[in-house]
């Protein structure tokens, strides 16, 4: 009993003063903070909020688009930045695949914790700060009453599902950076996948303008659920979460052991070229 | 004529550099071409999965548009061939105070600096934005005058970007870590992918010089009644390169050199 109460202590002090570390190296330089978070999530809703603005301003005689009025559409763009803000994954499985160029991880492999261990708690640090973030965007919207307050049960929901979104991303940086073991360079994969997963999830457009036979076939790919389907459901949407839940979480569990696989398999290839 | 040979002759040394690195790694060549065919289609299918609902955007119906689009891809796919990993690269020397090295060559740092890394991979979705457009301009029925100055408008467009980011990129040498600066650059190229008619008044006019980049050709090329945009233009990039001419030394005497 008192080994097991002593590991937990190490546990919580390694965990923690990881966490935060990667806390101050993230805010330490503040202006590139600012314009590499929050930034880019605002000029991609000022875009779109100009476009959905125009399209419906210059065909006035359509009220509506696939049931979308121009408020609609706004509201749904306005969750899509919130969402972003909260789940939006920063591009770690560079300094990853950077590391594992490098031979920078056999440090890892002898530190007393894990690497693995040690970029989940890199990416617990990333969503702290996502938190506050979105919550402070989120805090104002309400004060500025640019859109109505959640009911508290779609507020539950809607942060467990964006717990597992950004789970689903971290198992996806993961995975492009463990393929650094194989490939030199990753961040054009994770560009590529960016630009699909920004397509496919809705957050384009809604998936509502999409053509009926390729809606279908996403339904069996988890991008729908990464934003489509939780930003309905904070529009206060009637929204089934259980099915979306377990897809999302089948997804990551999957995912999950492959990203274990991989990098068992990773690094019986790794030379440490660079120590 | 002979600094001209000079920097003919560095620029192919460049080329030749930047090609057998690219072709030591062909998974990277192929899975770059993968990224950039991504981008062009999930960016055509998006408008096109719009115009499905609609007849226009703004003045344009969708072939227009789709020339827009195809213009766009092709300045942003030249920029990304030609200079792109250029401004990721400058940030980093100036990081890590590896610019003296280069500063010290007897050449033009400024040139060293912009034509160094080209992304030869991107070469092939290159040729496939320029057919885009080719095909796309057929579609709306360009006049000859406009497929003669196309490629003008082009470089044009392009000359322009490129000022406007060399600009922004003078940031550098004032702040510790650039990637906020570039990304001040990757938020620019987002606002060009669309008309500047989708923008309200005022963004418009204070957005103007940058929307001008595809929206000003594109507009031209479509109505020649758009010839004083065209001018403008012009006078501005030239006005824009002159300001950076007398601008970048100024900004490099700020440069810490933070390896002595």
């Amino acid at each position: 009993m008192k080994n097991l109460i002593k590991f937990i202590k190490w546990e919580y002090e390694k965990w923690t003063q990881s966490i935060k570390t990667a806390l101050i190296q993230s805010t330490n330089y503040k202006t590139n903070f600012f314009l590499s978070l929050i930034v880019p999530i605002c000029v991609y809703f000022f875009i779109k909020y100009n476009l959905w603005s125009s399209i419906y301003h210059f065909n006035s005689g359509e009220k509506q688009l696939q049931g979308y009025s121009l408020d609609k559409m706004i509201q749904y763009q306005f969750w899509i930045m919130i969402f972003d803000f909260f789940v939006r994954a920063h591009f770690f499985s560079e300094n990853l695949s950077e590391s594992i160029r490098l031979g920078k991880i056999s440090s890892y492999l002898l530190y007393p914790f894990g690497f693995i261990k040690y970029q989940l708690s890199l990416f617990i640090s990333d969503k702290i700060i996502q938190m506050g973030v979105g919550g402070v965007a989120l805090s104002l919207a309400l004060y500025f009453h640019f859109t109505e307050p959640l009911k508290s049960s779609i507020l539950m929901k809607s942060f467990f599902l964006m717990c597992l979104v950004s789970g689903f991303w971290f198992v996806i940086q993961i995975i492009v950076g463990l393929l650094a073991f194989w490939h030199e360079e990753t961040w054009s994969l994770n560009v590529c996948l960016r630009f699909i997963a920004a397509f496919l999830s809705g957050s384009l457009l809604p998936l509502d303008f999409y053509p009926e036979a390729l809606t279908k076939i996403l339904l069996w790919t988890p991008f729908p659920y990464l934003i489509y389907f939780p930003v309905k459901g904070l529009m206060g949407e009637p929204i089934d979460f259980g099915p979306v839940y377990l897809i999302l979480g089948g997804w990551i569990i999957g995912l999950s052991l492959f990203m274990g696989w991989l990098w068992k398999r990773g690094l019986k290839f790794y030379t440490g070229s660079g120590i | 004529m002979k600094t001209l040979y000079k920097y003919g002759a560095i620029y192919k040394e460049f080329f030749k550099t930047n090609l057998s690195e690219s072709l030591s790694f062909r998974l990277d060549y192929l899975i770059q071409n993968l990224m950039t065919l991504s981008f062009l289609a999930t960016s055509f299918l998006t408008a096109d999965f719009i115009f499905d609902h609609i007849e226009t955007i703004g003045f344009w119906n969708q072939t227009e548009f789709f020339f827009f689009l195809s213009f766009v891809v092709s300045v942003n796919q030249t920029h990304h061939l030609l200079f792109s990993y250029n401004f990721w690269a400058l940030s980093r020397h100036v990081r890590l105070g590896t610019l003296d090295f280069i500063l010290l060559k007897p050449a033009s740092g400024f040139f060293i600096i912009f034509t160094h890394h080209l992304a030869i991979p991107v070469t092939f979705t290159t040729m496939v934005s320029y057919g885009l457009m080719i095909y796309f301009g057929r579609e709306v029925g360009l006049s000859g005058i406009a497929w003669l100055t196309l490629p003008l408008c082009l470089f044009l467009a392009v000359m322009l970007l490129l000022g406007i980011e060399v600009l922004i990129s003078l940031l550098n040498f004032i702040t510790i870590e650039g990637h906020g600066v570039n990304q001040i650059r990757i938020q620019l190229q987002h606002f060009l992918r669309w008309p500047d008619f989708i923008y309200k008044a005022p963004v418009r006019s204070w957005m103007l010089p940058c929307l001008a980049v595809t929206s000003v050709p594109v507009r031209w090329l479509l109505n020649f009644d758009y010839w004083t945009w065209m001018f403008l233009m012009f006078l501005g990039t030239a006005g824009l390169w002159s300001f950076i001419a007398v601008f970048w030394p100024k900004a490099v005497h700020l440069y810490e050199s933070p390896s002595s």
